[in-house]
């Protein structure tokens, strides 16, 4: 080609897998995808690639649709650049306004642009990034169509040909093999810099989600005293028989740790009688000798003790709730580190 | 019928508490003691200064508790130990009567009921021991007979602190004689006040003294105390602490196998005194200290006063944890 005027060289490279979005810079490839290929320059878009290497050994071997044997290399008789108009996916048709035409080598413009349609069901859509599918092909996207077809090696051009001529001449449709979505320059640029662009982070965006998250994080662990308390009151209302009593007593001693009245040296009764019962006229203690011979005795309890237990539970927390002011409650119950030290500090409570 | 029996037995128990309280005021807890180390059938020993109460509490004890013969109390009899008292002072000894010509055996204070022994530390070791045999015994021999002490049989031994002078301080082998030992202490202000103003008063008390328990009564309850049912856990927590007294770096000594098997016995007879009929875990906080400390020997002074309460924390702190068992 360059005997004819249009700049074209051979490049050669790998053919690698682009894995730049997930190690930026970095490519992996390997000999056998060495490779070279065709680059031709066109004015308004630069140097473009024209793989003319059969991909796959395969089809090396297997027979053209036209009976023709398989070639090695092939020749590109027809580049035709312009337009896309129509996409029929179905019947794997599509329409181009052609601008320019390269056929046999040989430059012509075509003007007016003059629809061209192709049967593209063997054809290759590539674009920027790869092979895509035919369905990506929009209507107004700058295409490059090359056909291989030996077709066209049997047309050959005459000295009085026009463009139009040509293409009156052409198989219709014209076989092509190949669909190179072509991005202008700006778009390039434009791509290539959203590339760029995604990957900075949103800073001030990563803030306040950050801020956010820690937000509800401090709001629920505020809130985790008073739901472990709610906890334990569910807890005893739905227990049967001891365990019952269980969670009756870890909820009073859980309410009463976390509003500051801490069991610390004392045994519970003690606490009960001289902590609770004093400062609070509730009968704790009474409660609390219950208990003990829950634990310690192989009795059941008594009706009566039974009927005490639930009364003086109720009753100690209702009184201990009203004498305590509810600003102090509440400034108490969001105290999440005295929840954790009577997780902790078995001694401090029971 | 048993049932009842020991019902109203608990009942008339805690009569004698408030019996007791009427004339010896703000001592609810060392009555307690007291009334543990005799359910137990064991004894007590007071360690105290002079003045406090003793000797009037152990009067009214007896009183409160009648004896067959009705409307009396069960025989008291109270012994000043000085240096110069011999065993036969304790014992008796044998008399020539001069009509039947032969010797009779006049039988000691030992023979007794209820046993106030006075300033124990200040008797000469020989007349200690034989005190403390006989408590072990329940019988003294002499020559060839051997005479029984009563069955209902406690003594309440006194000492004075062992800081003052002249005296010979029981050795801890002796000491395991007694089941609980205890301070006696002096009450408090506001109790001191109400005894001033009412010293006639808890005088006239004492002479008018009412007999609310038997003596059968007593013996029924020594009994029933054996019976308290005790939680495997606080048996466990009996044999913690008393490992732990003997794997302890400052305690020389610890404590004996035959003490675990008295604290046990004396913890269920706490139960008791408190109207229970099984032990809880306060039982032995309350217990430990009198039943275990006199047993020990110490390293040093510190010791004393850290060593048992820090073993006992412990234990109670996992004792505090246990769930109910279900």
């Amino acid at each position: 080609m360059p005997s004819l005027g249009i700049p074209s060289r051979v490049a050669t490279g790998f053919l690698t897998v682009d894995r730049s979005n997930k190690n930026p810079g970095w490519y992996w490839f390997y000999e056998d995808q060495a490779h070279a290929w065709v680059q031709v320059y066109f004015p308004e878009y630069g140097w473009l690639d024209f793989d003319t290497t059969v991909p796959d050994a395969d089809q090396q071997q297997a027979p053209q649709p036209d009976q023709t044997p398989p070639l090695a290399s092939q020749t590109a008789w027809l580049v035709a650049n312009g337009k896309a108009t129509r996409i029929d996916t179905a019947a794997k048709r599509a329409t181009m306004q052609v601008e320019k035409l390269l056929y046999w080598d040989q430059p012509y413009e075509v003007q007016p642009t003059a629809p061209m349609e192709m049967d593209v069901s063997l054809a290759k859509v590539l674009h920027d990034t790869g092979t895509v599918q035919l369905a990506q092909l929009q209507p107004g996207d700058n295409i490059v169509a090359v056909s291989y077809s030996l077709q066209f090696k049997e047309l050959p051009p005459q000295e009085t040909d026009s463009a139009a001529s040509l293409m009156q001449r052409f198989p219709k449709p014209a076989p092509i093999d190949e669909i190179k979505i072509m991005l202008s320059e700006e778009e390039k640029v434009a791509l290539r810099k959203k590339k760029t662009d995604a990957s900075p982070t949103n800073w001030p965006r990563v803030l306040w989600t950050s801020l956010a998250l820690l937000g509800i994080l401090l709001l629920l662990a505020l809130c985790l005293p008073w739901l472990a308390y709610r906890w334990l009151r569910l807890k005893a209302a739905n227990a049967k028989d001891a365990r019952r009593y269980y969670w009756q007593y870890h909820a009073m001693m859980f309410y009463l740790h976390q509003m500051g009245i801490e069991r610390q040296q004392q045994s519970p009764l003690q606490f009960a009688r001289q902590q609770v019962d004093a400062r609070f006229g509730t009968r704790l203690a009474e409660y609390v000798n219950v208990y003990l011979k829950l634990k310690y005795a192989r009795q059941p309890l008594t009706d009566r003790e039974a009927v005490l237990a639930n009364t003086v539970y109720a009753e100690v927390l209702q009184q201990v709730s009203t004498k305590l002011k509810p600003g102090y409650r509440f400034s108490h119950f969001i105290n999440l580190r005295r929840s954790l030290q009577y997780v902790a500090k078995p001694s401090m409570y029971a | 019928m048993e049932q009842q029996q020991t019902e109203q037995a608990l009942q008339h128990l805690q009569h004698l508490v408030d019996n007791i309280e009427t004339v010896i005021r703000g001592k609810r807890h060392q009555i307690k003691y007291i009334l543990t180390a005799l359910l137990s059938r064991g004894h007590i020993l007071l360690e105290d200064n002079p003045g406090t109460g003793k000797t009037v509490m152990a009067k009214t004890l007896a009183q409160s508790i009648s004896s067959d013969a009705a409307h009396q109390g069960v025989a008291f009899k109270r012994i000043q130990f000085t240096p110069d008292l011999l065993p036969m002072d304790l014992i008796g000894s044998h008399i020539f009567d001069d009509e039947k010509k032969e010797f009779i055996f006049k039988k000691g204070p030992l023979f007794t009921n209820v046993l106030l022994a006075d300033e124990i530390n200040r008797a000469s070791p020989k007349v200690q021991s034989a005190l403390l045999e006989c408590m072990a015994e329940n019988q003294i021999t002499m020559g060839d007979t051997t005479y029984r002490l009563n069955k209902l049989f406690f003594t309440i031994a006194t000492q004075n602190p062992v800081e003052m002078e002249g005296t010979y301080p029981l050795p801890a082998a002796q000491l395991d004689r007694f089941s609980i030992k205890i301070i006696f202490g002096y009450v408090d202000e506001d109790t001191e006040l109400e005894i001033y103003q009412n010293y006639l008063g808890i005088a006239n008390n004492l002479q008018h003294i009412q007999q609310v328990l038997s003596m059968q009564e007593i013996l029924v309850l020594q009994e029933e105390a054996e019976k308290v049912y005790m939680h495997d856990e606080l048996v466990k927590a009996v044999r913690n602490l008393v490992w732990a007294t003997r794997k302890h770096p400052d305690i020389v000594l610890g404590a004996s196998t035959r003490s675990g098997i008295t604290f046990l016995k004396c913890l269920k007879a706490y139960a008791l005194v408190n109207g229970r009929t099984y032990v809880i875990e306060d039982d032995i906080q309350d217990l430990t200290l009198p039943v275990l400390d006199h047993r020990l020997i110490y390293k040093n002074k510190e010791a004393r006063q850290q060593a048992l309460p820090g073993i006992l924390k412990t234990e109670m702190d996992r004792l505090h944890k246990l769930k109910i068992a279900h």
